[in-house]
């Protein structure tokens, strides 16, 4: 009989240590929120400049495969590339003038997808601290409001 | 009888004269889609203008009398419309193949303060080294983008450490051979289009 209790009680111990342990074996970064990132980039490019100083814009497709809506809330590149990285979009209206504004963030719809291209959003690098060749390739971080981060390979396009 | 034939006659004169006031061209046929783009008829007559060029010597739109001038007004600082745009110029002059010696591609910077010569110059031979670049004092500026219809302003943002973006027109505008505004594209207007409504001006 006690042998039953004690065998019953280690297996409830073991079912709660495993019940803790098994779901971080999967884990292999501390700061990730979720084991699986329900957000990737893809298709990502920076766009050359002339000189250095300047601005520039950043492109990429954006996709959300999880279940929850999420939002690109900042980006940011080393300090040696620019002085500051915001969100902007342009917009067109009917008397055809190009307006560019800074913007909070952007929607990424559950189980879709938002394109930064050029007519929309993009990412502004400003203060370009040297000209950007097709030589180059950076890496700009993505946060999200979900807490997510993702690191993209954008290489610079020739103007052209 | 004379009634009728009265009635006929006058029935056929009213439908050949609506005919002709739909179609200038001929009322034959049925009506061909039109190109992108506005021709302006009459032409409008519009200054001539001098501004500095991209080589840091003056520049008159006069100067390129003969051919016709493919113009867009934006800044070197502009990411998206802007280098969007003279890509596209680039394809225009693939497209009018020979016929390209036949016309400038001139971009008129409405930032004379950030796009000086030295700017300009970099900026368009990564296009085109033939592309023309023009920049000069903003009173200047103004007044020939009232010429041609031509919004900018410059616009700064509390939320953004950019000293200021510049909103500006986006369209592209044609000057013929005698000077002369005769064809504003929207943006993004196909360069087939483009390139066919030069020709239509040769």
């Amino acid at each position: 009989m006690i042998r039953m209790r004690r065998f019953l009680l280690a297996v409830i111990i073991g079912v709660a240590l495993g019940a803790l342990l098994i779901p971080r074996l999967g884990d292999n970064e501390d700061d990730a929120p979720s084991p699986k990132p329900a957000i990737t980039v893809r298709d990502a490019w920076v766009r050359a400049t002339v000189g250095s100083g300047g601005m520039t814009g950043a492109f990429m497709v954006i996709e959300n495969a999880g279940g929850a809506a999420d939002r690109l809330l900042s980006a940011s590149v080393d300090a040696e590339i620019a002085g500051a990285v915001e969100i902007h979009e342009m917009t067109i209206g009917e008397d055809q003038v190009m307006r560019m504004r800074p913007v909070e963030g952007i929607d990424v719809p559950a189980g879709g997808s938002v394109e930064l291209k050029p007519g929309g959003y993009h990412i502004m690098l400003l203060d370009v601290k040297h000209e950007l060749t097709p030589e180059d390739t950076l890496t700009l971080i993505l946060t999200f409001e979900s807490g997510a981060q993702v690191e993209v390979s954008a290489p610079v396009r020739a103007m052209e | 009888m004379r009634r009728w034939m009265f009635l006929l006659l006058a029935s056929l004169l009213i439908g050949a004269l609506a005919l002709a006031g739909c179609d200038s061209g001929g009322a034959s046929g049925p009506t061909p889609t039109p190109l992108p783009g506005t021709l302006l008829d009459p032409p409008r007559e519009i200054g001539d203008f001098t501004l500095t060029d991209h080589t840091g010597q003056p520049f008159r739109l006069s100067d390129l009398r003969g051919k016709v001038a493919l113009l867009f007004f934006g800044y070197t600082n502009c990411p998206d419309v802007c280098p969007t745009t003279l890509a596209e110029f680039k394809r225009v002059k693939a497209l009018l193949g020979e016929d390209a010696a036949r016309v400038a591609f001139v971009f008129v910077s409405v930032d004379g303060a950030r796009d000086t010569p030295e700017q300009l110059a970099a900026y368009v031979r990564a296009f085109d080294p033939e592309f023309i670049g023009l920049t000069g004092d903003d009173a200047t500026i103004r007044t020939i983008a009232r010429d041609y219809g031509v919004f900018y302003q410059r616009v700064s943002y509390e939320e953004s450490a950019a000293s200021y973006l510049v909103d500006h027109t986006a369209s592209t505008f044609g000057v013929d051979q005698e000077g002369r505004l005769r064809l504003i594209f929207s943006y993004g207007t196909e360069p087939a289009a483009i390139a066919a409504r030069v020709r239509a001006l040769f």
